[in-house]
């Protein structure tokens, strides 16, 4: 394990520990509840690298570079070295710092997760009455983290939003482990939940922070919802089944062409086929542009009850 | 043709460009019906399917940071691809701010431009937009105008300007190209579609070719959005996206104002089209 000799704070989410140094704390979102961690999760550090002089080229995406080791590249933001352990960030100079910090704790971290073998997945979840987890997965825009808040307001505890990382057990349970405690909501989402705007995630952005408070324990994994737009029609909610079921897992996989940049296709398809055997998976359709969402809430609720 | 494997279908909105995707995706399936929800050739602009390619958000890209990395995406979708991959476009061919193509031409296999009497458009896209038809002349005389600019679309931003310099910047583009006017889809959709298929390499077959023309009629296009609807149709649309598919229908529903506003800022790229020769 590296040694940094400057560690300034760390926090848990996700079943890891992150460590971070007086320079890389400033890119830590503001938290309200962050979890400090058991002693056997695996450490990940973040630390700063060479800052890199404006315009240097920056090639997008995510490349191996030698076993185990991956560089995430964001033109004009930064590229983040990756490896198990530790995500050096060499941010470009006069850069926006919040960038900086929206794009490590999305495709970098979910990187991470990627190579120590968790499964990210594109989704919110929430534990329901019953103890166990439903995850709401869709692509951006879909309204995973507007529908998590919303459940929130209705009474059942947040897991993660936008990214859910799971873990099998010895048995060959899937648990979703505790994200960061807080999410990301456009401004409309804040009206339609009577929030107050709080810090915007980018200046010129009309998206924000909002506090998240999230149970503390795994969640073991029981349901998972698609969530899909239509144009017009009434809410609609139908069961997936065969193999539309191992589809829909690998493709709301966080960044699912991580999986081929690591080469571990065949051990995910095989993660995807035993997992859609433990689900009861559903999606739900809304018609676009309209408010629908105490009708989702609703009929969750109700589903779950 | 260019050694890259994406043809974009490019075309100010409201001109036939779905009409292609359509008989494209009839094409290849052989099945004598098409499945309007289902079709071949993605949407360039796709949110979801860019983050992937780029490996991170774009949602949380500033417009103009958004606009640098697009040459990276379509370079990325195209070196993945092992076939031709159609992209459906209503961008007009620009640079970032950087200089460099935003539809790069390593990426391309060629680029199909799908033109309408910008008269019809405007009739079209007045339904399509669920503005009035002075706003969709505005609209189509505008240097400036944008679609999708809305930050939390599952569509990133894609810049239409004026529809003469939409037209005439595809042009300028310098890639392979082959145009195709609605109008001529309409009269001898034979014809124009067997010149598709020249145009992407794929070998003719006069009986899948005819097939594929009479599965993706208009009527049949119309009567399967009926039944059950169109996942392209906007929230805001007063109509069904397969409305009428007329030639010439903006004579009796546009004022001889709105016309003479469009040919008054048009008539040059409108004349090089054929579009004006009953007038002149």
């Amino acid at each position: 394990m590296p040694a940094f000799s400057f560690l300034a704070m760390q926090f848990s989410s996700f079943g890891l520990v992150w460590r971070l140094t007086a320079t890389t704390a400033r890119w830590v979102p503001a938290m309200s509840s962050a979890q400090v961690g058991g002693a056997s999760c695996p450490v990940v550090h973040i630390v700063e690298g060479e800052e890199l002089l404006a315009h240097t080229p920056i090639e997008a995406g995510l490349f191996a570079a030698v076993q185990d080791a991956f560089v995430l590249g964001v033109p004009g933001v930064a590229r983040y070295d990756i490896t198990p352990e530790v995500i050096t960030v060499h941010a470009i100079k006069g850069g926006d710092p919040e960038a900086v910090k929206l794009f490590l704790w999305g495709s970098a971290v979910g990187a991470v997760l990627h190579l120590i073998g968790m499964w990210p997945l594109h989704g919110s979840t929430v534990r329901l009455p019953d103890g166990t987890a439903a995850m709401f997965c869709g692509h951006s825009g879909a309204g995973k983290s507007t529908t998590v808040a919303a459940l929130g307001q209705g009474g059942l505890a947040c897991v993660a939003d936008d990214v859910s990382a799971i873990q099998f057990d010895a048995q060959g349970q899937a648990w979703v482990y505790p994200g960061l405690p807080r999410t990301k909501l456009w401004g409309h989402a804040l009206a339609q939940l009577g929030l107050p705007q709080g810090q915007p995630i980018r200046e010129g952005i009309d998206k924000y922070y909002v506090d998240l408070p999230l149970c503390n324990a795994p969640v073991r994994l029981s349901k998972l919802y698609e969530l899909d737009v239509k144009q017009g029609g009434a809410i609609v909610e139908s069961p997936i089944q065969g193999m539309a079921r191992v589809t829909a897992l690998l493709t709301h996989t966080y960044r699912p062409r991580f999986v081929a940049t690591l080469g571990k296709q065949a051990a995910h398809m095989a993660r995807a086929a035993h997992l859609a055997r433990l689900l009861k998976m559903a999606r739900i359709t809304r018609p676009r542009g309209e408010s629908t969402l105490p009708d989702i809430v609703e009929k969750v609720l109700k589903d779950c009850a | 043709m260019s050694s890259g494997r994406i043809v974009w279908l490019a075309s100010y909105p409201k001109s036939g460009n779905t009409w292609v995707r359509t008989f494209l995706t009839a094409y290849r399936t052989d099945l004598g019906k098409v499945d309007i929800n289902a079709l071949d050739a993605e949407l360039a602009a796709w949110r979801p399917t860019l983050d992937e390619w780029l490996g991170f958000e774009t949602e949380f890209l500033l417009p103009a940071e958004l606009r640098m990395v697009l040459p990276m995406a379509y370079g990325q979708w195209s070196k993945h691809a092992k076939q031709t991959v159609f992209l459906k476009t209503h961008d007009c061919w620009s640079l970032t701010a950087e200089g460099e193509p935003v539809f790069p031409a390593e990426a391309t296999q060629g680029v199909i431009q799908i033109l309408r009497d910008p008269r019809d458009v405007v009739v079209s896209a007045s339904h399509h937009w669920g503005v009035s038809l002075d706003t969709a002349v505005d609209r189509l005389n505008s240097t400036d105008y944008w679609i999708a600019k809305k930050f939390d679309n599952q569509q990133i931003p894609q810049f239409l300007s004026d529809w003469s310099n939409h037209v005439q910047s595809w042009g300028r583009s310098g890639l392979p190209r082959l145009l195709l006017r609605f109008e001529d889809m309409r009269s001898d959709p034979l014809a124009c579609f067997r010149q598709v298929l020249g145009f992407v390499g794929w070998e003719v077959d006069e009986a899948k070719l005819a097939q594929a023309v009479n599965a993706c009629s208009f009527e049949r296009l119309q009567a399967q959005e009926q039944a059950q609807g169109f996942r392209e149709r906007l929230a805001q649309a007063t109509a069904g996206f397969f409305r009428q598919g007329q030639v010439g229908g903006w004579r009796s529903v546009l004022s001889a104002e709105q016309a003479k506003r469009i040919v008054e800022s048009h008539a040059p790229v409108m004349r090089e089209l054929g579009y004006l020769e009953s007038e002149e």
